[in-house]
């Protein structure tokens, strides 16, 4: 893996949430059609439960991530980065729920983009293993 | 609750065989509107999806691990200004360990969210 293109406070370039719902610390990199971040997952984390990220939090992390691509074309251009809004989630399988200091690697990919709404598939790993894959429909808000 | 003082239960009722209604108010001081989005407090999906999770473990009477959302439609973009009290609709049918949930959130005529899950 690259070093990452930013992290930490350096999402807020590309995504509008703040703490305590941050859930994307580092973007790998992209491409028109792709894109990869990542999320270690802390103790402290708001979707954390008994040493585990929990359902809400791995679909976060996936919006966020999808928010972050998003954004990402605008920072390049010096932008800011607009409101994401999940429209609709498919098809979200959770193979087992990610333990405190585990690193999420999540690759997106585009499937479609009409009028405002972007159709990808994301597939988040930890280590070799996949934890969660699903569809998801973001809405950005211009 | 997983999302401290997201909402509360002010009422429960039951109809049919596995129909359970949950009237929900929505907490405006919950922490999780400081980042979602500062200055403009939208609730964030995950946690209405969360909030019916938990309604459909109170139902169960157990904790549940959520292992496939087949669909979840998220329609109107909720507040808790705009939208402070509202009733969640759940449907849980029991098969070999396995719950498959059906829920809509929503008020009067109008829905919020649905979705379909499986549980386990």
């Amino acid at each position: 893996m690259n070093e990452p293109i930013l992290t930490g406070e350096g999402l807020y370039k590309l995504i509008p949430q703040r703490p305590p719902i941050v859930m994307v610390d580092s973007f790998f990199e992209a491409d028109a059609e792709s894109a990869t971040t990542g999320l270690t997952i802390l103790p402290n984390n708001i979707f954390c439960l008994d040493g585990q990220l929990q359902e809400p939090g791995l679909i976060e992390h996936v919006a966020q991530s999808a928010a972050a691509f998003a954004g990402y074309a605008p920072y390049t251009r010096g932008e800011s980065p607009k409101l994401g809004f999940i429209g609709e989630v498919k098809k979200f399988k959770i193979m087992r729920l990610p333990e405190v200091n585990e690193q999420l690697v999540t690759t997106l990919k585009v499937l479609g983009e009409a009028a405002g709404v972007t159709l990808i598939s994301a597939q988040t790993n930890a280590g070799e293993e996949t934890v969660a894959t699903c569809q998801m429909k973001i809405f950005i808000k211009e | 609750m997983l999302i401290k003082d997201y909402y509360t239960i002010e009422g429960t009722s039951h109809t049919g065989d596995n129909t359970h209604i949950f009237h929900i108010r929505l907490n405006p001081e919950c922490t999780v509107y400081q980042g979602h989005f500062p200055g403009e407090p939208v609730s964030p999906g995950v946690c209405n999806i969360q909030m019916l999770k938990e309604l459909a473990e109170q139902v169960a009477g157990k904790r549940l691990f959520m292992s496939n959302l087949n669909l979840c439609r998220l329609t109107t973009l909720v507040t808790p200004q705009a939208h402070p009290t509202m009733s969640a609709t759940l449907t849980l049918d029991e098969k070999d360990g396995t719950y498959k949930l059906r829920a809509t959130l929503g008020k009067d005529e109008e829905i919020y969210l649905e979705m379909k899950a499986e549980l386990n």
